[in-house]
């Protein structure tokens, strides 16, 4: 099946090629056939890579290790369902997977593209396609999945063994789609840049593009901070790594263009920053692509030394000046012809969110290159890890979420000082008497409290919302207090999404914090019977057990949780040993409830069956974890279009037949 | 801004009293519900080794800090490697001599060098890793105010409304009323929803009212 | 050559030709009329009308939340119903906006609720004064002072 995904890999590279092309010139020399045939052409380069992405995966699963990558990423041991997922888990295969991804959301976005963006819409699909033709083009010359070995192994080499997890079916996917899919809303605003259009017609397919690629985003920060939770072996679950950062700062930037998006689409004002800011999204999408292929700094992630570092940097350098230039040549149609009416006004509250947003990524980018500088200028070696993140993202995030509490409850153009005491009042005084209760019960931590005190303040603004909301709804309608919140959502859906989703960032900041502040952590080793105790549980191990398997040295060792001399539960933690790999693979014992976590695995098996043990009480990170839904489910119901159709008559209308006008009744 | 004053809105609307009290104070519950395990966390320590006045909590600081030499971008308190255990204890040998911090750090910074560490020290050339921050966020907040002051400067700005009211208009008036009429329930000079605790009710009848039959 | 790598060349070449044809099915399908309605200001179809009408919602919305005297919301409502009449003049008299706003139209005006109309030359049905076209039967309207 290789040579099937070879052909077809040239194919969706010259139908790409020619896509861009085609739709450039078919504009500009106002052939309106070259133009659609330029758009069928993108329809049929997804139908290519899909051909190619099939015949992959297919070759893993039919074990066809004459194919390199196959042999590189997989053996015979392998269990069948990572089969299906293995062919992402390399850097040929990943390139493969995201050109496939952006192959079908351009064709997703482009068939579904608003009637009035139609003139505009070749330089989108010239964007996106041109995109494509870089990926299809790398992948092909220089990291083909379809190369061949010059002989045939009886084995592969196998896959990292700590991809071998659930986690390995959503992570990648997610978090590649979410990365190229942030070329979807700047071709929309590229593309309306170019045909010189002056209003707002791109901004709906920015505004649900963003959005998707935002969700797509999250969920894969989470998901993978999740399967780093699991089976990592610290206990921790995000440590800043060069290509964790790498997600992070686009998503960063997107959730600024969601937000800001709003008020084009609102008040038809921030036309030129919203401009910048997908500019700058892309850019830093590109970036973590760079990253994560130059393997110009260490990562837990990297794929490793590749030469494909030059090329991305190429594209990224293009990718970042072109627009911009782009946009300093249209820069006078993009003047807004609104008016900010008070500083104290949404629209105001929408650019301190941007600049906290913009500050944390700026942040982030210059804690993962000041190494490159540094090795540079000074000749120095310095790390920058979690330490420096913390202590200068903390404050930073935290007024971030003061923000996300005040924002919604600012009105649009200017806020009156006692529409503002009105709104504030409940979430002030919750917050403070969150701060004052908690002080007084012997926390003292300064950034828990503030912390604390924040999460109060935003939820009780938010359900304070939502109760005034549900009961004018009731008291106009009637209905009780469950109909009228359900129409009140369906009324108002981006609106009552909008504040799903930022209770769900509550919820994470919840699961920070206090694993942040209040975890508690000790490393024992413990022989058979022996058992050791943390906060108010106490540990003890019964024993391990050793399996042989095909690739790997399984050993499970079982402990019982106690409390006050009860019997909560019995874990089991694993480590397994891949000799071919050098390297274990744990998977942590996790005691699960919304108060805390008790996280159990095992770091070293020493011969005489005693076992290193860590142990880690975290709390509250549950709460991160169950985000993670809530926050997809926010957002599916802010993207729920919400046609308003034309009236309803509250008549069937009359049939008019031509002839003498009805008398009226 | 007297105390009466701010808590007036709460006092004065009695049949809500009760419900916005109980639903901040049942927030405030779930909260503290939530914390208070942390706080017995807190007093309940895990035993201190008995060797040296150190506690664990002070050394797992330190751990922290320290960047396994062999794993890429892990600190000796993550990695799960031989040569982060050894460095784990000798951090912790340290500590029971009665070693301070910085003087643990500069050990490990001498035999390994800078990078060793996971942060840039703040000394030196390096002070501008942690300055470039700050001085990037009071750069932003400037850039705001000055946006937020040029974009509200006066301008010759399309009033988002009144376009010019003439007869012509009155039948797509009509139109549009009947529209807003059915899908808000209310008359179309009205919210359709009663707004709550205003004092001033009466809507008032404005232009482009237009009183004929046939309406509603 | 063995059976898997034709079969491959196979389908690969049925992919390569399926490709061609959609590229040179717009070339062939003959030259369409264009019809670009470059008249057609961006900000009047049928999702500013919904755009409006969503403004109205969330101004409803805020109002009712407490968030703005009621001087300024009558102001903006008054300003959103005539942008929304304003549009939708523009729309059905140009002949164009959806379908069941001219069945509306219909409605009202079998009911005698509006003035301003005339006779349809063609078809003999009510027009509004102003309209470029009868909406029943699509025949030129004398332009109206």
């Amino acid at each position: 099946m290789a040579d099937l995904g070879a052909i077809s890999l040239w194919i969706a590279l010259a139908l790409a090629a020619y896509s861009t092309v085609g739709s450039v010139a078919g504009k500009l020399r106002l052939s309106p056939a070259l133009v659609e045939s330029a758009q069928s052409a993108m329809y049929a380069v997804g139908l290519a890579l899909m051909v190619a992405t099939l015949s992959l995966v297919v070759s893993f699963i039919s074990r066809d290790f004459e194919i390199a990558y196959v042999a590189a990423h997989s053996d015979l041991a392998m269990a069948n369902k990572f089969t299906w997922v293995a062919f992402y888990a390399g850097n040929e295969g990943s390139l493969l997977y995201i050109a496939t991804i952006l192959s079908i959301m351009s064709a997703v976005a482009v068939w579904r593209a608003p009637e009035k963006f139609k003139d505009a819409l070749p330089y989108t699909t010239a964007i996106l396609m041109l995109t494509l033709t870089f990926f299809v083009a790398v992948m092909a010359v220089m990291a083909n999945p379809f190369d061949k070995l010059p002989f045939v192994p009886l084995d592969g080499d196998g896959i990292n063994p700590l991809l071998t997890h659930f986690g390995m079916f959503f992570h990648p996917p997610a978090l590649m789609a979410g990365l190229i899919g942030i070329t979807v809303p700047f071709a929309f605003a590229i593309g309306s840049l170019l045909a010189g259009k002056t209003g707002d017609e791109w901004v709906d397919a920015g505004r649900v593009w963003g959005m998707v690629s935002w969700v797509l985003l999250a969920g894969g920060l989470l998901l993978g901070s999740w399967w780093a939770y699991t089976i990592l072996g610290w206990g921790g679950f995000w440590f800043w790594d060069p290509v964790e950062n790498a997600a992070f700062m686009p998503w960063l930037g997107i959730t600024a263009f969601i937000h800001s998006i709003m008020v084009q689409k609102r008040r038809g004002m921030f036309r030129m920053w919203n401009i910048v800011l997908i500019n700058v999204a892309f850019g830093l999408a590109l970036y973590g692509m760079f990253m994560n292929r130059g393997g110009s700094v260490p990562s837990v992630h990297s794929f490793g030394a590749s030469q494909l570092g030059w090329i991305f940097l190429l594209f990224l350098a293009v990718g970042v000046i072109v627009p911009f230039a782009i946009f300093i040549w249209r820069y006078p149609l993009l003047k807004s012809v609104q008016n900010l009416d008070s500083m104290l006004s949404r629209e105001a509250a929408f650019l301190v969110n941007n600049m906290l947003l913009l500050a944390i990524a700026f942040v982030t980018l210059w804690g993962t290159v000041y190494p490159l500088l540094s090795r540079l200028t000074n000749d120095e070696e310095i790390t920058v890890a979690r330490p420096f993140y913390d202590q200068v993202n903390g404050p930073l995030m935290l007024g971030l979420v003061f923000l996300m509490g005040v924002g919604p409850l600012i009105p649009w153009r200017k806020a009156g000082m006692a529409s503002l005491r009105r709104s504030l009042l409940l979430p002030v005084v919750g917050g403070l008497l969150t701060v004052g209760i908690l002080a007084a019960l012997g926390l003292h931590k300064d950034y828990a409290l503030i912390a604390f005190g924040l999460a109060t303040f935003v939820t009780t603004g938010i359900l304070m919302e939502w109760f005034r909301g549900t009961r004018s709804r009731r008291r106009n309608s009637g209905d009780n207090y469950v109909t009228a919140f359900c129409a009140l959502i369906a009324a108002n859906r981006p609106r009552y999404g909008g504040y799903i989703v930022h209770l769900s960032v509550v919820m994470v900041t919840l699961g920070i914090v206090g694993t942040s502040f209040f975890g508690v952590q000790r490393d024992v080793v413990l022989g058979i019977g022996e058992s050791t105790t943390i906060n108010d549980y106490e540990l003890a191990y019964l024993g391990t057990v050793e399996v042989q398997k095909s690739n790997r040295t399984e050993f499970t060792s079982t402990v019982q949780v106690f409390r006050d001399g009860e019997l909560l539960d019995t874990l089991r933690t694993k480590r397994a040993f891949y000799p071919s790999f050098n390297m274990a693979a744990t998977a942590a014992a996790i005691r699960s409830t919304p108060v805390e976590d008790l996280y159990v695995v095992p770091s070293e098996n020493l011969p005489d069956g005693s076992v290193g043990f860590r142990v880690l009480v975290n709390p509250l990170i549950w709460w991160m974890w169950v985000a993670g839904p809530v926050m997809v489910l926010g957002t599916v119901i802010a993207l729920w279009p919400q046609k308003i159709q034309a009236p309803a008559p509250a008549r069937p209308p009359r049939r008019f037949a031509p002839g003498p006008r009805p008398s009226a009744a | 801004m007297k105390l009466s004053n701010l808590l007036a809105p709460l006092v004065y609307t009695p049949c809500k009293l009760s419900l916005r009290v109980l639903l901040s104070l049942s927030l405030v519950t779930l909260l503290t519900v939530t914390s208070l395990a942390q706080v017995n966390g807190l007093h309940a320590q895990t035993p201190e080794p008995p060797e040296g006045s150190y506690s664990e909590s002070q050394a797992q600081g330190i751990d922290r800090m320290i960047m396994c030499p062999v794993c890429p971008a892990e600190t000796i308190d993550q990695a799960q490697v031989e040569i982060s255990f050894q460095m784990r204890a000798v951090v912790r040998e340290m500590l029971a001599d009665g070693k301070e911090r910085d003087e643990i750090l500069a050990f490990f910074v001498e035999r390994y060098g800078k990078d060793i560490l996971a942060a840039p020290p703040k000394t030196g050339a390096n002070l501008v890793a942690w300055l470039a921050p700050v001085g990037g966020f009071g750069a932003g907040l400037v850039a705001v105010f000055l946006i937020i002051r040029s974009m509200s400067r006066q301008r010759p700005a399309l009033v988002t409304a009144q376009p010019v009211q003439d007869a012509g208009l009155i039948p797509y008036l009509e139109l549009v009323d009947r529209h807003l009429d059915l899908t808000r329930g209310g008359t179309s000079n009205q919210p359709s929803y009663s707004v709550e605790s205003r004092g001033t009710d009466v809507p008032e009848q404005s232009e482009g009212q237009t009183g004929k039959e046939g309406k509603g | 050559m063995d059976a898997e790598t034709v079969i491959s060349i196979i389908f690969g070449a049925v992919l390569a030709a399926f490709s061609f044809a959609v590229v040179c099915y717009a070339f062939l399908r003959g030259r369409q009329p264009e019809v670009v309605d470059q008249a057609a200001l961006p900000d009047t179809d049928d999702q500013a009308l919904a755009d409006i009408f969503d403004a109205i919602t969330t101004l409803d919305l805020e109002y009712q939340l407490g968030r703005m005297p009621q001087e300024d919301f009558q102001f903006q409502f008054q300003a959103y119903r005539l942008q929304a009449a304003t549009v939708l003049r523009d729309q059905l008299e140009a002949g164009r906006g959806d379908r069941a706003w001219v069945l509306e139209q219909e409605v009202l005006m079998a009911r005698g609720g509006l003035e301003n109309t005339s006779t349809c030359p063609n078809c003999s049905a009510s027009v509004l004064d102003g309209a470029a076209a009868c909406p029943h039967c699509g025949a030129d309207m004398a332009p109206q002072p």
